[in-house]
């Protein structure tokens, strides 16, 4: 209960603190609920049953929510990389002293929690509409210049997806007896009939990955939002759609995926493929890495869609090993278009001389990025191109291209940005806030990269269960 | 009661029914032809009441007072839509100095 | 202390140096950094030595669990045996020498720590790929050392004019190394398909039972993927070109990473995995070609180099093809012996030319040398010793482990001893051409070049001389019935647990006449070439000509056979193309055109419907009341 009221209350007190005050309450309200969620985790037992949070007297209410092992896995991400994406901008005065931002993130978190906590087909997709807003808000307030056809276009795309959602929600529902997960999951369809309720959830979930062809909104939106807007889409919201596609989209309507595995799978691998390559020659880094995004999130859903339980697991690790790298790289990004006044690459240069730590940060996470070993990274991409391979060993091979074309791209990313002379602007070294946003990153990259089983225990029984699920249907 | 005294009084049900037909069509011609807003909520008022006496009628002839509550529903309804519809025309003659609906054309396309 | 407890410590203690160089480095000294750095990995070494004089079987150590799913286990596991012991020797052994020569590399440099960080996470990844006891660790450190590699060619990235070359030269060796990885990652999987474990023991177990049905097909796969790895981090054609542009590293790095320990890692993988090798004879044909190839082509490319790293990088190219050919022909002792001793020499002739570059001021055009050996005697005599070594000359190491090679390929075929002898020869004779050019003649370099000549300080010469002292005496390593009684090899002894198969000492059966007139002929060749090259280089003051002079074979040697402009042809820019096209024709024009035109197409019928709307009250309640009205009619008329 606590898990969704702590952020929720933070967001509306917010509000009415004195100014001066924002940045440490700020930090102050999301770290506790880094320690609820971490105090719900340390009292898991990992089974494949849920734990229900409902209050006792709620039952005639819809308001049925709890969390199973991948559910906690989100929301404790979900708690460190609000708590991140708070301390990585407390340097940006204009926006982490802004009560409404403040107020806004917190929201935010709220909303994504209870898109991960809820247990109801309505409550999860009230949650789902609930986070666009926040996400509006901060777009439209703090984006850059130009961001109107960018907020327009994100806003109208996700929307529409979500609409097709709500129609598979609704048919479903009128086939079940309640909301409840339990009930929908029960239903037995055709396949036709299961075709169209895979495909609703499929849009919505398509546009928000996002897969190719549905990801051109993505690009424009991370370079028109402010840093805060781009980490929460990224790190994320767009966690959202993969972990609908895990505890929504495959267990309700497994009747079709006989059909559409392979379509989904087609997509993700094309997306892998063609993100990189078209993020090879790109200029703007930000643009860069919302390509290369694209590139490892096509991944992690043709793993989810090949349901084995290696690919599983290695989307789970990988979802999480891409929040953080998202952050990192984001932060990254910013800061360089914060010191610098801009983000082309190609006026780039030298920066590694001038700061260090910087450099050396941002190696990490580029490293963590094209999967090296000892990352978080390298395990999830190994359990994910090992399932694909098991699936069919051309998606395998295909897909472990981005091995090669993720270090192209980065690389030159990096070199370009980094490397060579110093050229003619100063740039001032890490500031501790920042320091600190990257070396919390460093840390859990690194500890899942060494000992990924602690992640692993948690969300096994689950995959287990859905998979079970699955064969049985 | 005095509807229904009405009715047993040999008044029949199909009086009731032309009299609410008429008076829902003076209304509605009333809201298509007049521009004169007042006028045109006056006849709106007089659709809902024409509505109402019917309900009353029928109500009394099936000896039940489901349809009554209506009424009163929609008398409710009918004294809000006429204050927020007067306060807009209030409003409404504050800035173009008019009530007549033609000159409300804004939402042209 | 038993092996059990040693092993561990073995591989953190490089880790250990690196950790508190990283951290707390900017607060220490500079001699303090290098120390700590040079004596763990010494400690090390010790340490593998110890394990090594007491180790009679293989024993295995578990750390943790990486991952531990249904029908998938992998454990961080240690492994230790005569192999990857002698790995660990040979790793940690020269890998501290050269620690020890950078501390007077590196002492002028601003990125002193960062350096030694770096190259002690490179033993610590190195000692993973060895010592892991399953291909999972085994990739593990195979990408750590990439990525250490990585780190350390591009280490002068600031250089205001090749600090940009030097980071693509980085980038190119990291991105070949990881095509050849994917290979390596595919093969992990069909290894994982085949014999559901990543295990070597349970995998050889498993391979060499009676009952064992051979898949060919299977193990051709797996085999084929593992030598595409092996291709890539071993520079392999068609992945060789990395290598020489590795050179752009620090002279010390060149030395640890691309000539003694890293690019053997294919050799190692090819050794630890013989028992899948043997059952795909196939596989073990392509090598042979490959490695025959590499060994011709890199020898040929090296002719023409004037670069004295550059020459030494062609060298390791060919010395590896070399290598290669003899894993193809199943000789896997021999070639275990000479990854040892090329370890030594090539190690020493790097480190020997790194001399000779911090001796004239950073210069590695050999066309400006000439004359070196009075200034840097030690240099010089080291230099020469490694020459000798690497050509083959009598009694020194190289001459026992290349003629091995030479003996396995005499009795697989006479063609092909004669091709393989043949890049024999020509190794010598650019070797032999490179000596002459920078230690005899007179001085061709500036005044102030000349001016700076000096002798380096001892932490570089003792190196130097110890591997100088290794590159003479260690060919006896593997001489019959030195170490053991009945005329046995000892390293055949020392893996006879690790290599299966058992034509593999054929070479024995070989009669010792035979064997006698096959080192007779190396040895003439080699003396051959040296007094022919004598002749030309010292008595007749022959020079390299200039680039534009250069026609027919030597300018195609010069330019390095084209493969990179070929390969730019190829891959690159087709890559390059595809995505500056893709994003403009593809994804503006045409996804995020039917996005937008789908916007459009609302916002015309927008256009086209708004006509409707006349703005007067009265029209839009008749269009009400005539659709109520049409509906009534509508329900009276279906009724």
């Amino acid at each position: 209960m606590e898990l969704l009221i702590i952020p929720f209350v933070f967001a509306l007190v917010a509000m009415i603190i004195p100014q001066k005050a924002v940045r440490g309450y700020a930090l102050i309200g999301a770290l506790i609920s880094v320690v609820a969620g971490i105090v719900h985790a340390a009292g898991y037992s990992p089974s494949a049953d849920f734990v229900s949070l409902m209050p006792e007297c709620s039952e005639r209410f819809f308001l049925n929510y709890g969390y199973d092992g991948i559910g906690l896995v989100m929301v404790l991400l979900t708690n460190v990389i609000t708590f991140l994406i708070l301390l990585s901008n407390y340097d940006n005065e204009a926006i982490a002293s802004s009560k409404k931002f403040t107020a806004l993130v917190f929201f935010m978190q709220f909303a994504l929690l209870g898109v991960f906590l809820s247990l109801d087909g309505l409550l999860f997709y009230i949650f789902w509409e609930l986070s666009l807003i926040p996400v509006f808000l901060i777009f439209l307030w703090f984006g850059a210049k130009g961001k109107k056809r960018a907020l327009l276009q994100f806003f109208i795309y996700t929307f529409v997806g979500s609409l097709a959602m709500l129609f598979s929600l609704i048919y479903i529902r009128s086939l079940a007896p309640s909301f409840s997960i339990e009930d929908l999951v029960a239903v037995q369809l055709t396949t036709v009939s299961g075709l169209w309720v895979f495909g609703g959830f499929f849009i919505a979930f398509a546009v928000k990955i996002p897969l190719f062809p549905f990801h051109t909104w993505q690009p424009e939106t991370y370079t028109k939002s402010p840093m805060a807007g781009t980490m929460l889409l990224g790190a994320l919201m767009l966690k959202m759609a993969l972990f609908g596609m895990i505890r929504w989209m495959i267990p309700l309507a497994p009747e079709a995926l006989h059909c559409m595995t392979n379509v989904i799978l087609l997509m993700g691998t094309i997306g892998v493929i063609y993100a990189a390559i078209l993020a090879i020659r790109q200029n703007d880094i930000k643009t860069l890495f919302a390509y290369a995004s694209v590139s490892h999130v096509g991944l992690i859903a043709a793993g989810i869609i090949v349901l084995s339980l290696d690919a599983l697991t290695g989307a789970m690790v990988q979802i999480v090993n891409h929040s953080f790298v998202a952050v990192g790289l984001f932060l990254a990004a910013d800061i360089i278009e914060r010191r610098v006044g801009n983000r082309n690459l190609l006026e780039l240069g030298g920066i590694a001389t001038q700061a260090p730590k910087f450099a050396f940060w941002f190696a990490v996470i580029i490293f963590a990025g094209v999967s090296v070993p000892l990352t978080s990274g390298f395990i999830g991409e190994f359990l994910l191109i090992k399932g694909i391979y098991g699936y069919n060993w051309i998606f395998g091979v295909l897909t472990g291209t981005t091995l090669i074309l993720a270090c192209v791209y980065s690389f030159r990313a990096y070199q370009l940005s980094m490397f060579g002379p110093s050229k003619q602007f100063d740039f001032p070294d890490l500031t501790w806030a920042e320091w600190l946003s990257f070396f919390i990153i460093g840390i859990v990259v690194v500890f899942l990269g060494v000992y990924p089983q602690c992640l692993i225990d948690m969300v096994e029984p689950s995959l287990q269960k859905l998979i079970e699920i699955v064969t049985i249907k | 009661m005095v509807l229904a005294t009405m009715l047993e009084s040999g008044v029949s049900l199909e009086f009731y029914i032309i009299l609410s037909t008429i008076l829902f069509t003076i209304g509605v011609l009333g809201v298509l032809i007049r521009r004169n807003a007042i006028i045109i909520l006056m006849c709106v008022e007089l659709m809902l009441n024409a509505v109402n006496l019917l309900m009353a009628a029928f109500s009394t002839y099936h000896g039940t007072g489901d349809a009554q509550v209506f009424v009163f529903f929609i008398m409710v309804v009918a004294a809000a839509e006429a204050t927020v519809g007067l306060s807009i025309l209030v409003l409404l003659y504050r800035n173009r100095k008019t009530v007549d609906v033609g000159m409300f054309n804004k939402l042209k396309g | 202390m038993s092996v059990e407890q040693l092993l561990p410590l073995v591989l953190l203690l490089p880790l250990i140096g690196g950790f508190v160089n990283g951290v707390f480095g900017n607060k220490l000294p500079k001699t303090v950094i290098g120390s700590i750095a040079t004596l763990l990995v010494a400690a090390s070494f010790f340490l593998a030595l110890s394990i090594f004089f007491q180790l009679d079987k293989a024993v295995e150590v578990k750390l943790f669990t990486i991952i531990s799913l249904e029908g998938l286990n992998l454990d961080a596991k240690l492994l230790a045996d005569n192999l990857s012991i002698w790995m660990t020797l040979i790793i940690t052994g020269i890998g501290s020498l050269i620690h020890l020569f950078s501390m007077g590399y590196m002492s002028h440099d601003p990125g002193y720590r960062k350096f030694f960080t770096y190259l002690n996470l490179f033993i610590f990844s190195m000692l993973i790929l060895v010592l892991g006891s399953n291909y999972f660790m085994l990739f593990f450190g195979w990408e750590g050392v990439g990525i250490c590699s990585y780190l350390l060619i591009g280490f002068h990235y600031s250089d205001a004019q090749k600090g940009f070359l030097n980071g693509i030269a980085a980038r190119k060796a990291f991105i070949m190394n990881r095509v050849g990885d994917l290979g390596l990652l595919i093969g992990l999987f069909l290894l994982l398909k085949q014999f559901g474990t990543l295990e070597y023991s349970e995998i050889a177990a498993i391979a060499t039972a009676d009952d064992f049905v051979n898949p060919t097909w299977m193990l051709f796969g797996i085999t084929m993927c593992l030598f595409i790895g092996a291709t890539g981090k071993s520079a392999q054609i068609p992945l060789f070109t990395w290598l020489p542009d590795a050179m752009a590293g620090p002279t010390p790095v060149s030395a640890l990473i691309h000539a003694a320990t890293m690019v053997t890692a294919g050799i190692f993988l090819t050794v630890r995995s013989n028992y899948l090798f043997e059952l795909a004879p196939d596989t073990k044909t392509v090598m042979l070609y490959i490695g025959l190839a590499t060994s011709l082509v890199a020898a040929f490319i090296a002719l023409r180099q004037n670069d004295i790293k550059k020459v030494l990088a062609y060298s390791t190219v060919s010395q590896l093809g070399l290598l290669f050919v003899a894993l193809g022909l199943g000789a896997y002792t021999a070639a275990m012996f000479h990854v040892t001793t090329h370890a030594f020499f090539k190690a020493l002739l790097f480190l020997g030319s790194g001399s000779v570059i911090h001796a004239m001021s950073d210069e590695q055009d050999i066309r400006k040398m000439g004359g070196l050996k009075k200034y840097i005697p030690t240099t010089h005599w080291t230099f020469l010793i490694g020459t000798l070594a690497i050509t083959g000359f009598p009694l020194l190491s190289g001459f026992y482990s290349k003629d091995e090679i030479l003996g396995y390929a005499f009795a697989e075929s006479i063609p092909l001893y004669l091709v393989l002898m043949f890049s024999v020869l020509l190794t010598a004779i650019y070797m032999f051409r490179m000596y002459f050019l920078v230690f005899h003649g007179e001085f061709r370099g500036s005044e102030e070049q000349k001016h700076h000549l000096h002798e380096s300080p001892a932490n570089m010469t003792v190196p130097l001389i110890i591997l100088a002292v290794l590159s003479v005496f260690g060919g006896v390593l593997n001489l019959p019935g030195l170490f053991l009684h009945d005329q046995a090899h000892y390293m055949t002894h020392l893996f006879e647990h690790n290599v299966a198969g058992m034509d593999l000492i054929h070479m024995e059966h070989l009669p010792s006449s035979t064997i006698l007139v096959l080192m007779a002929v190396a040895v003439i060749s080699c003396l051959a070439v040296l007094l022919v090259s004598y002749q030309v280089y010292v008595k007749k003051r022959s020079l390299p000509k200039e680039d534009a002079q250069l026609t027919g074979w030597e300018k195609v040697s010069a330019n390095k056979l084209y493969i990179d402009e070929i390969y730019n042809a190829l891959f690159v820019r087709p890559v390059e193309w595809l995505s500056e096209k893709g994003y403009r024709f593809f994804e503006v024009a045409i996804l995020n055109g039917i996005v937008f035109g789908i916007a459009k197409g609302f916002e015309t019928t927008g256009e086209v419907v708004k006509k409707w709307q006349s703005g007067q009250v009265n029209w839009y309640v008749l269009w009400m009341i005539s659709g109520i009205v049409g509906l009534i009619i509508y329900y009276l008329v279906k009724i």
